[in-house]
């Protein structure tokens, strides 16, 4: 039940003379939803960059699943099973709602341009593609928009679609970058819902970085805080809420 | 030795003089504009042209007439840039294209106006002098003056006016310039405008020492486009290095093996950079 | 069904009309058009996953050299030596598309630039091999079954079956998941990344698919003219395929076939006034940039579907 799903051991991260991030470490166990927050610049982004491949950490290491993740590429961990969201809507915006989720499914098949070619396998993957993406159009309650071009629909549908997309995938853990960003407070409320019937019902394990501090303690079973890309706490809502050294980090940040 | 190494330099320094020329153009119209203005041996070529018609035909003066070519080539350019560029700012490969299409355009226009010939400039000036042993020519003497004050003049420009640090900002950083109050529909226009006036200039002063003909932008086009790789798109003074660089190389590789060989090694190195530093020998790393 | 027929009929017309025609210099532009249709399309796998390869003259000129070399120096029979010059050009294409495919936008365009410039370069250079600005003359015609083709009707049917292919592969591509996979990464990469989709693999495929098209193309062409010189596998070369594609329509495959049927058809009518083709060419290009981006077949296509909708 304690199995480790996501391992972050002294992470460091310098740009030039700047520490992004300064000897980090944390762990995710299996089942649960860990929440990062810290102010602007304190190594929440930078974190999240390294965790997804985007650029490597100058020291320390990144595991998932007892796989060693520090120096690959994106799609690589993708491929393993950690996929992504993006902070903005980030869809193929000329494609059908319909498509992108069964794009997603379908990459998820075939990320190494080798599987192309083992052709009894492709026209399987792409039946399941379809019945996949037809099952989360109704999970992210897009099923009314089926049809309508990605790229045209509100905001706050972009940001589910981009969840149902990574969902399409069937990611082991999923790491969700400010979800709530650009929404409002009922998208939120949805969003946040969401989340967690991913956690519950679909048995995916999540990672948070988000700013709405009533998300994140309303959802989250930990919280990571992080201040000058430290880690200033780490532990249930209720402890890290009344944790000195993150209201201080958070002066003037509405709590309750 | 010494004095093959001094005359190698000194006939390839008015060429490479007004090579910069074309780089300095070519650069700043990529580093305000992000447009790779293929285009810009068409310029060059025009002002040329002009050269040929006003001072060899009308017999103008050839001074006036290099001024004269060098602005008219600037407004075209800004033109140019208005009708023709403006819709693709932004989409940097279709704008690629409509240079390209703009290229041909001119090419071909000047080729059914004067036919393929190779035509003659007069000089402004004739005969050498001797500096020791080293023979300088005249023309050439002249024309790496010019070139020298023009480059002085753009360098006070670019450094000391407001519209010269206008450009540089944009160049820099094009929203932050914005939120300054620099606006792109100005500063679009005048800067391939300038650009346009350098390969003007350029072209206007190599009519008389060289053949006057529609492909003859091509060449100067693709040095200064080694130039502007080697020191940077969009760093004003790395076109400066990067054609002192150019140049020697060129000149040592074209005297002791082949000029094919030569260009070679040029584009070799383009290659290299772009790969290795893409923003070149001085360019800002990041854009 | 009634669309494998159609298709028949039609290779069967496209196949047949030289030898009921029977006019050489029409039959020679037929064989232009397919070799021009095989490039263009080449270059329409670039433009899917938005990037403009300069170096496609150089994959047609190294095609043409690899075959007209494999059959003289190495006494390769014709489809030996045909087959292996497009794959010596992909293995070159994949060489190279290792580091510059990490590149994109316009310096990855300047970069197949100044790689097709050193090859030209190298063309020239390397006398003993490529032969130098003569280049190789006398170059074998194509010999099929113990036939030796040196008429212009086999030849039409060579390149016939040559931008057959490239049509019928490219259309096949476009129409499956790798053609969704090829699209996304133009429409947006990262997210496709972060989906598992190896981006850099799948632009070496594009890329290495797209230099073999060429290569083959260019192999065909040096048989043609019995003549490989280095001037006609220049930078110009490319700009040639990308108007095709502008003005013939890069969304589609047949569209792209209709640009280079044009494209082709237009110089050889201006022989004459051979001065106004880089004029036409130029305009041309600069209005469709402007006002239609979508290219011919494009524009049809929204006509009819304007007229479609208007009728409903």
């Amino acid at each position: 039940m304690t199995e480790v799903v996501l391992e972050v051991q002294a992470l460091t991260k310098s740009f030039g003379g700047l520490r992004a991030v300064s000897d980090l470490s944390f762990r995710t166990t299996r089942g649960e939803i860990l929440g990062v927050i810290g102010p602007n610049g304190s190594g929440k982004t930078t974190l999240f960059n390294i965790v997804t491949g985007v650029f490597p950490s100058t020291s320390g290491s990144v595991h998932f699943r007892g796989h060693d993740i520090s120096r690959m590429t994106t799609d690589a961990i993708a491929r393993l099973g950690l996929v992504r969201t993006f902070q903005a809507a980030t869809v193929f915006r000329q494609e059908t709602v319909f498509e992108n989720i069964r794009r997603g499914a379908m990459f998820g098949c075939i990320g190494d341009p080798r599987r192309l070619f083992w052709k009894g396998r492709v026209s399987d993957d792409a039946r399941k593609a379809k019945e996949t993406a037809e099952e989360l159009l109704e999970f992210a309650c897009l099923s009314d928009v089926a049809r309508a071009q990605a790229g045209n629909l509100p905001y706050g549908k972009q940001k589910m679609l981009g969840v149902a997309i990574a969902l399409a995938r069937r990611p082991l853990q999923l790491l969700m970058d400010e979800p709530a960003a650009g929404l409002n407070p009922s998208e939120t409320e949805t969003i946040g819902e969401l989340i967690e019937q991913i956690r519950s019902k679909r048995g995916i394990d999540v990672v948070l970085v988000e700013h709405d501090m009533k998300m994140v303690t309303s959802l989250c079973d930990r919280i990571l805080a992080l201040n000058y890309g430290k880690a200033i706490a780490v532990g249930m809502p209720a402890d890290i809420v009344a944790h000195p050294e993150v209201i201080e980090a958070y002066l003037g940040v509405d709590v309750d | 030795m010494a004095q093959l190494a001094t005359q190698i330099v000194i006939n390839g320094l008015a060429s490479s003089l007004v090579y910069i020329l074309m780089a300095l153009g070519f650069t700043l119209i990529f580093g305000i504009m992000r447009v790779v203005n293929f285009a810009h041996g068409e310029l060059y070529m025009i002002a040329a042209f002009i050269v040929y018609f006003f001072v060899g035909s009308l017999g103008w003066n050839y001074y006036l007439v290099v001024v004269l070519a060098a602005v008219a080539v600037g407004l075209f350019g800004a033109g140019l840039e208005r009708a023709l560029l403006r819709p693709f700012i932004g989409r940097e490969l279709n704008g690629m294209i409509m240079a390209v299409a703009i290229s041909m355009t001119l090419q071909s226009a000047a080729f059914i106006l004067f036919g393929p010939d190779e035509l003659s400039a007069p000089r402004p000036v004739a005969g050498v002098i001797r500096l020791g042993a080293i023979v300088v020519a005249l023309d050439r003497l002249v024309v790496g003056i010019i070139a020298l004050f023009i480059l002085a003049v753009f360098y006070l420009f670019m450094r000391y006016t407001k519209l010269g640090l206008a450009m540089r900002a944009v160049v820099q950083d094009e929203e932050i310039a914005s939120i300054h109050g620099i606006r792109a529909r100005v500063i679009h226009p005048l800067a391939f405008g300038l650009g346009s006036m350098l390969a003007g200039f350029a072209g206007a002063l190599m009519a008389p020492i060289y053949t006057v003909y529609p492909y003859m932008g091509a060449q100067p086009m693709l040095k200064a486009f080694i130039v502007v790789i080697l020191g940077g798109l969009g760093s004003i003074p790395g076109a400066v290095l990067g054609g002192v660089v150019l140049g020697l190389t060129e000149s040592v590789f074209a005297t002791l093996i082949s000029t094919t060989i030569a260009t070679m090694v040029s584009f070799g190195i383009v290659v290299l950079i772009l790969l290795v530093k893409p923003t070149g020998l001085m360019g800002r790393s990041g854009r | 069904m009634k669309s494998v027929v159609t298709h028949f009929a039609l290779i069967a017309a496209l196949a047949a009309w030289p030898f009921v025609v029977r006019q050489p210099f029409l039959t020679h532009v037929g064989i232009m058009i397919a070799l021009y249709a095989t490039l263009a399309l080449s270059m329409n796998l670039m433009l899917r996953i938005g990037q403009i390869s300069f170096a496609h003259g150089a994959f047609m000129g190294l095609g043409a050299y690899g075959s007209a070399l494999f059959m003289m120096r190495l006494d390769l029979p014709f489809f030996a030596a045909f087959l292996g010059a497009g794959l010596a050009v992909s293995v070159v294409a994949w060489l190279v598309g290792q580091i510059f495919l990490k590149i994109r936008g316009v310096y990855f365009v300047l970069l197949t630039f100044s790689f097709g410039e050193i090859i030209v370069l190298l063309f020239i250079e390397w006398v003993g091999l490529f032969g130098g600005s003569n280049g190789l003359a006398n170059v074998p015609p194509p010999g099929l079954f113990g036939h030796q083709i040196q008429g212009r009707g086999g030849f039409y049917l060579l390149a016939l079956a040559l931008a057959t292919f490239a049509y019928l592969s490219v259309r096949a591509i476009y129409r499956s998941e790798l053609g969704a996979v090829i699209t996304s990464l133009d429409e947006n990469e990262n997210l496709s990344r972060s989906l598992g989709i190896d981006a850099h693999q799948y632009r070496l495929l594009t890329f290495c698919f797209s230099a073999f098209l060429a290569g083959l193309a260019g192999a065909l062409y040096g048989h043609y003219l019995t003549l490989v010189t280095p001037d006609d596998y220049g930078f110009s070369v490319s700009v040639n395929l990308v108007v095709m594609n502008v003005i013939g329509g890069i969304s589609d495959p047949i569209g792209v076939v209709l640009g280079a049927l044009l494209l082709t058809i237009l110089p050889e009518f201006l022989r004459d006034a051979q001065q106004y083709h880089g004029l036409v060419y130029g305009l041309l290009l600069i209005v469709f940039l402007l006002f239609m981006p979508e290219g011919l077949y494009g524009a049809i296509r929204r006509f009819r579907r304007n007229k479609w909708e208007g009728s409903a």
